[in-house]
């Protein structure tokens, strides 16, 4: 098959049939962007995409839909540098200090809110606003009922609420 | 419902996820691993088992991917843009002509990835535009240029060829194809016609961030889409060397709400109006142009297919100089006969003046491009007599 959707989450398979090939290259930018957003930092956002594609890589053949497993991949693999290590966490409280050079402008003010709430709240926020997912593939990508989603969300929008009046 | 704080924040996201890092250039490793080893192997090895899957490079450059880790060396041949290639095929000369005459050798038919192939083809058209576009057949046509000028086809839409092609065009000419129309591929087609020739790559990314690239073709570039490109959606053109030319929106025509909508039919003409023309004069001029190009290519030996559009030379002769003399000719041709139309009296009537075009003032009804009274300067008496003792025996 050679089928290439533009604006689709669909698994893109290239003219020399490799799946794994062609879902890379389509997503691997849009993974980046989202790993930035939980973390604001490079480093950690190349190690944490690197390593959701390297895992997928192993199995993909048994992947029915590559791109929630790969958000999923990156959520966690964000979460986890954060429990494991005091460089992470401290980089993960300290993102709105130390990123200011990256967030200037007129939003800047809402990246440094953003970068401020608790790991999962700010997770809950990209993953709405940024990636556009309903509260069902939030759950599915932070692996939580899609209950706890809205309630992070609701905590979440009413700090940034205050925040930012 | 979308709050203020909603859009604020989608919008400062957005704006963030720009400093988000870049992929590694052209991805990273040179071998392809077998998917069905059992056999556990070091992280570096399946790295580069993984991205090789994303590129088949040879080259010499070396990058790296990871600070503070591996620092994994690989290698990658001549710069790529990120994304999937979407890759066009250069299918030899027009198989078909767009609606007027044209010569094979001077078109191209360009192979798509799940599409009927695109034929490009150059063709020349007096500048004549309905006064009222609801009444194209009844007229009045307005005559806007001196002389028929060249126009692209793509994809069965036509646009004045650019003056020059040296330099990124932030207005790109657009075609499309949709799938209903061409009948065959499930999705339609975003064309642009006019690549400029300085242009090496060019991507596509769409409003979901995922990104085609392709080399173009004869100035060609053509990206599959669903309906039209979104707001968001950019093409961005780069040179051999992945320099950034130019980046614009992949369909100007985008409403603010997002939502696209179809460009005008007719874009404004920056042509200096000449003279209305009655519907008789608009077509006569039109056969002209067809007319004296369809007799100078036969004279150099194209034969013609049986709609008359199509041209071949066969090896006839050097295509290139035969079109390019044709069209000058033709353009004389042309030209004589519309500084004749813009001397003579208002050849229509303006509606909307009436009183002061009296019946003296009417075009002749005999009027005809073939009997008409012309004057000729020096150069294109010279050119039309090389033009006529150019043709067969009997042509004329």
């Amino acid at each position: 098959m050679h089928r290439v959707r533009a604006g689709s989450g669909d698994v893109v398979v290239t003219a020399n049939g490799d799946a794994f090939a062609g879902f890379y290259a389509g997503e691997v930018a849009a993974a980046l962007r989202l790993a930035w957003l939980l973390t604001h930092d490079h480093d950690v956002s190349r190690d944490v995409v690197q390593d959701a594609f390297t895992a997928m890589f192993e199995r993909f053949d048994q992947i029915d839909r590559p791109l929630p497993y790969l958000r999923r991949s990156i959520v966690n693999g964000v979460r986890q540098r954060a429990r494991t290590g005091e460089r992470e966490v401290a980089r993960m409280r300290t993102v709105a200090v130390t990123s200011l050079a990256s967030v200037a402008g007129p939003t800047g003010g809402v990246i440094d809110a953003v970068g401020s709430l608790p790991p999962r709240q700010r997770t809950v926020v990209v993953l709405r606003y940024w990636a556009q997912l309903n509260d069902t593939e939030i759950a599915d990508a932070m692996s939580c009922p899609a209950g706890t989603v809205r309630s992070l969300a609701s905590r979440a929008i009413s700090r940034l609420r205050n925040e930012l009046a | 419902m979308t709050t203020d704080l909603d859009d604020l924040i989608t919008t400062a996201l957005r704006h963030d996820a720009q400093h988000a890092p870049t992929p590694p250039p052209g991805g990273f490793a040179p071998s392809q691993p077998s998917r069905n080893e059992n056999v556990a192997r070091p992280r570096l090895a399946r790295l580069l088992g993984a991205a090789a899957a994303v590129v088949a490079a040879v080259g010499v450059a070396a990058v790296t991917w990871g600070t503070g880790r591996s620092n994994l060396a690989v290698v990658q041949e001549a710069w790529t843009p990120v994304g999937v290639e979407y890759p066009l095929r250069d299918l030899g000369p027009a198989t078909t002509s767009s609606v007027r005459v044209t010569l094979a050798e001077v078109g191209h038919t360009i192979g798509v990835e799940g599409h009927p192939n695109l034929v490009v083809t150059e063709e020349l058209w007096p500048i004549t535009l309905p006064v009222d576009p609801d009444r194209q057949v009844s007229g009045p046509w307005e005559l806007i240029g001196t002389t028929s000028t060249r126009h692209r086809c793509v994809g069965g839409f036509c646009h004045p060829r650019p003056s020059s092609d040296d330099t990124a065009d932030d207005t790109p000419d657009l075609a499309w194809t949709s799938s209903v129309d061409n009948g065959a591929a499930d999705f339609n087609l975003w064309i642009w016609a006019n690549v400029p020739d300085t242009v090496a790559f060019v991507s596509f990314t769409d409003h979901h961030d995922n990104v085609l690239w392709q080399r173009p073709i004869e100035h060609v570039a053509a990206f599959p889409v669903d309906g039209h490109p979104r707001a968001g959606a950019i093409v961005t053109t780069y040179d051999n060397d992945g320099r950034t030319l130019s980046t614009m929106d992949a369909w100007p025509y985008n409403e603010p709400d997002g939502e696209p909508s179809e460009p005008s039919e007719l874009p404004p003409s920056e042509l200096p109006p000449s003279v209305r023309l009655d519907v008789d004069q608009a077509r006569s001029l039109n056969e002209l142009n067809d007319r004296v190009l369809t007799e100078c290519l036969t004279a150099a030996g194209a034969e013609f297919d049986e709609t008359g559009g199509l041209g071949v030379l066969n090896g006839a002769g050097d295509a290139d100089i035969i079109w390019e003399t044709c069209v000058h000719t033709t353009q004389l041709s042309v030209e004589a006969v519309a500084e004749y139309l813009a001397s003579s009296p208002t050849a229509y009537p303006d509606p909307d003046d009436v009183q002061s075009t009296g019946p003296s003032e009417q075009p002749d009804p005999e009027f005809s491009c073939n009997g008409c009274d012309i004057t000729l300067s020096a150069e294109q008496a010279a050119a039309l007599d090389d033009y006529l003792t150019s043709l067969p025996d009997g042509a004329t």
